[in-house]
């Protein structure tokens, strides 16, 4: 009976919390930003808009893109580097 | 010599069991992909394959858990560590064949936790670990993905409410192409280490490597081309369980089930807790369901999946126990040959009965019921609009 005993604690309350925080916030906020961006490409594809309005579209389109592409490279870069 | 005869056995059905979790979970990284028709079921599956293959390099920390955080490693023997591989394969077999989505990840643990049980009794589980690590997440993770999901469905339904219904469908089924390739990406980390994870423990209990022991990197290699492999052959039934049997999916839906999916289990890859892939998965195509305006679910066909996911544990325990006492039966190296023999005999009988009712590529997304699913008989959920 040498069976060795390691304090495991029976429910980790604060990976779950911080796990689960981080989640929404990456999850939903990248569904929202690229919501947005799918409707600022069908307000650039219209034919009947201006073209301010349809540069600003592309702007957004484009920052959105950046900013989708930045987080999921910086998520990937902390578990590699894990 | 008797010691690697029996490691290489046991490491070779470890490997078994890696492919068939390939194909078994193939269905939470592409099904709604396939349902929306946003890639072409074959494009899918090889998309998923290759990305689960990167993903199984990308960390090690999950692996590291199921070594040492759920049965005591000082126990371990080689015919633990087998029985649990069997105990898992067989329970994933069974319930590919129902079409039923499933926990690997539980039917493996299960399997260990009723081998170790048979061979040292309940000292040698840590079940703190076991509640700590595998059934407060397993209770939690598909409630935070439902939630989640229905959230983001939402909200992208309304953000998309004025977008021209070409343009949107185009976007969403872009997006989704990115998002099944990072959920593939997340399986592949996250599944793949479970594997890698026993090999370790094998390698532990034969005395190839130290308690504690840091995961050698064939086997990091081995557990990635073996998962590939099993998901490039495609769990079509499951596939069809998972894109047709719950809700009629949308694009948007899609998008932001696989997106919410991929993010919760790459954070919780990422902070060292084992999710079961599938329960993620499930309810985050649930909660897709709920975030719709009329919130359309089969609730019937989710309760029987839930009944399938309490089982999943004890019945694999059940089956990773038999196993052991079996192979005690006939001795370590003859047993392990008649287990693995009665294993393979029983896969082909199920492999054969499957065929009666093939589910493949072709037919993946007919109308739901057509196949004689397990779960027939439930009303369909209301139309949803694209």
């Amino acid at each position: 009976m040498t069976t060795t005993t390691t304090a495991v604690p029976l429910f980790d309350w604060h990976t779950l919390g911080q796990s689960t925080m981080t989640s929404a916030v990456i999850s939903i906020g990248v569904v929202v930003l690229f919501s947005i961006a799918v409707y600022s490409l069908s307000i650039f594809r219209r034919s009947d808009t201006t073209v301010a309005v349809r540069s600003m579209s592309a702007i957004v389109m484009s920052t959105i893109s950046l900013i989708i592409i930045a987080t999921l490279v910086w998520g990937f870069y902390i578990i590699v580097n894990k | 010599m008797h010691n690697s005869f029996v490691l290489v056995f046991v490491v070779l059905i470890a490997i078994g069991f890696d492919f068939t979790n390939g194909f078994h979970d193939t269905a939470n990284s592409v099904a709604p992909t396939v349902a929306t028709g946003a890639l072409k079921p074959r494009t899918a599956v090889l998309l998923s394959s290759a990305l689960n293959l990167v993903g199984a390099f990308l960390s090690l920390k999950v692996a590291a858990t199921i070594a040492s955080g759920i049965v005591s490693q000082t126990s371990i023997i080689m015919p633990v560590v087998f029985g649990g591989l069997i105990g898992a394969i067989a329970w994933n077999v069974t319930t590919w064949y129902f079409g039923i989505p499933s926990s690997s990840s539980h039917a493996l643990i299960g399997g260990v936790i009723g081998a170790m049980l048979a061979h040292a009794g309940g000292s040698a589980v840590l079940w703190g670990g076991v509640i700590g690590k595998v059934l407060a997440p397993a209770v939690a993770a598909p409630i935070v993905a439902l939630s989640l999901a229905a959230i983001a469905t939402t909200m992208a339904r309304r953000l998309t409410k004025n977008t021209d219904s070409s343009t949107k469908s185009l976007g969403m089924r872009v997006g989704q192409i990115g998002s099944t390739s990072l959920l593939s990406i997340a399986h592949g980390t996250n599944d793949a280490q479970k594997t890698m994870g026993v090999v370790t423990l094998a390698l532990v209990a034969n005395g190839s490597l130290a308690a504690g022991g840091t995961t050698p990197k064939w086997v990091v290699l081995v557990c990635g081309l073996a998962i590939a492999a099993g998901t490039m052959i495609g769990g079509w039934r499951i596939i069809r369980t998972l894109g047709q049997g719950f809700t009629k999916l949308s694009p948007t839906q899609g998008f932001a089930s696989q997106m919410t999916s991929s993010v919760v289990i790459l954070t919780s890859s990422h902070m060292g807790m084992p999710l079961s892939t599938t329960h993620v998965a499930t309810g985050a195509i649930l909660g897709s369901g709920v975030g719709t305006r009329k919130r359309s679910v089969r609730w019937s066909l989710a309760g029987r999946v839930g009944i399938a996911w309490l089982v999943t544990l004890p019945a694999s325990a059940i089956c990773g126990a038999l196993a052991f006492y079996g192979q005690r039966l006939f001795g370590t190296s003859l047993g392990i040959v008649v287990i693995t023999a009665i294993l393979v005999t029983y896969c082909v009988i199920i492999f054969v009965l499957s065929r009666k009712d093939k589910i493949d590529a072709h037919n993946v997304n007919d109308h739901w019921g057509e196949h004689g699913e397990a779960f027939e008989g439930l009303p369909e959920p209301t139309k949803v609009k694209v």
